[in-house]
């Protein structure tokens, strides 16, 4: 009887979720990240980051949703030249080097519009935490920070069938939203690049 | 596949480690120039002004004076950069005991800077930065040690004088702070940038 139940458990599972045979639960997927600064953040560093990469690992509840986690790392650097910053009663000159490093921890939602096919495009969404190192000098001295902040990424993407290896070749855009609120910053924002791959368990 | 995929992961984390892009920071460049001003003044109400005859030289609490050269060889240059800049403001240059409006003075100092910081190379919030070696052991402590600079600038009121306390009030205050340089034509046009900023960065000096 408890057999029975259990295959009924399973067959029910896979009715449930429509799932394609032979498709495997897990996924992990790695990529390369390139960063554009947006919005005020902007005005701190504008220079593209091509220091970035995203390990992800997902788990399909069905042929077309998958939940997963996230972790992220980029680097943001830029060297401002010399240059007069005025405050009330006076004025400091200097040449400034903001730094700015990302390191995001998500959960993340995802999800397929296509089940079949060579080329399936997915939107997804990231929720989560993320640890930034924030590094300022004007000349000689400087000050540093480290916290953690609330952050989320919506994402649009296409993932590209490798003949049946298991593999998937992914592009995909993210909308990085940092609430950092610090340190004259407001919300760190960055439009993401990602390049890279997914692997099937 | 196992093993290329890993292969990937060592590529992207190369991708990533490394810090801070090499960026060559020369001595120069490190160089600070502040200004201060008292709110309350108004510049416009002076006319004369004087300037102390040589740049005073502070020795730092070591007794080392390497500077003691550096300073003469450098006294005239900002004595007479200081007077240009006044001049060009509206300004009359006159005599010490002439009974000017307003007195500057220069002085130089230096001093050690000496601290250290840590940090820590472990996991997680360090995995993608550099300076990474935990195989040597860590937490890693640096320890560094500069030289610095400073060219002080101030300017004072001696028309409205306080009799009651013999103070002076200061009106304007500049530094110009930096690590030391050997380089003499270094120097001297660090000194230039230096005072001409002060000025430049400071547009309410003037008559």
């Amino acid at each position: 009887m408890k057999r029975v139940i259990i295959i009924a458990l399973i067959i029910g599972a896979f009715n449930l979720n429509g799932k394609a045979q032979g498709q495997s639960d897990l996924q992990l997927s790695m990529s390369y990240n390139i960063a554009v600064p947006m919005g005020d953040f902007s005005d701190y560093i504008n220079l593209t980051s091509f220091r970035g990469m995203n390990v992800q690992l997902d788990y399909y509840i069905s042929d077309k949703i998958s939940i997963g986690g996230s972790i992220g790392w980029n680097g943001f650097y830029q060297k401002k030249e010399r240059e007069s910053y005025s405050f009330d009663g006076g004025a400091v000159n200097g040449v400034r080097y903001n730094y700015l490093y990302q390191l995001p921890l998500f959960l993340k939602v995802q999800y397929r519009f296509m089940d079949e096919g060579n080329i399936t495009p997915y939107a997804a969404l990231s929720v989560g935490g993320i640890y930034t190192e924030h590094e300022t000098y004007l000349g000689y001295i400087g000050f540093s920070d480290e916290t953690w902040s609330f952050a989320t990424a919506p994402e649009l993407g296409a993932l590209m069938m490798l003949g049946q290896s298991g593999w998937e070749f992914k592009v995909a855009a993210t909308y990085n939203i940092n609430f950092y609120n610090r340190n004259n910053l407001n919300t760190i924002q960055n439009l993401g690049i990602g390049l890279g791959f997914n692997y099937d368990f | 596949m196992k093993n290329t995929f890993i292969l990937l992961g060592l590529l992207f984390l190369a991708v990533s480690c490394n810090k801070y892009p090499a960026d060559s920071v020369t001595t120069e460049e490190n160089d600070l120039i502040g200004s201060l001003y008292d709110q309350s003044a108004n510049f416009g109400s002076y006319k004369t002004f004087a300037i102390v005859d040589s740049v005073i030289f502070i020795k730092n609490q070591s007794g080392e004076n390497e500077l003691d050269s550096g300073v003469s060889k450098f006294s005239d240059r900002i004595i007479s950069l200081l007077a240009q800049n006044m001049i060009a403001r509206g300004y009359v240059r006159v005599p010490k005991d002439s009974m000017p409006d307003l007195g500057i003075d220069a002085s130089i100092l230096s001093g050690e800077i000496t601290g250290s910081y840590t940090y820590w190379g472990g996991y997680p919030s360090y995995w993608g930065w550099g300076g990474y070696s935990y195989w040597y052991g860590y937490p890693q402590t640096t320890y560094y040690n500069y030289e610095i600079g400073s060219l002080i600038i101030n300017m004072v009121d001696l028309k409205n004088r306080n009799e009651l306390d013999k103070e002076l009030r200061v009106l304007w205050n500049n530094f110009a702070a930096g690590l030391v340089s050997n380089s003499t034509s270094s120097n001297s046009s660090r000194i230039d940038r230096a005072v001409n900023t002060m000025f430049t960065q400071s547009p309410y000096v003037k008559r």
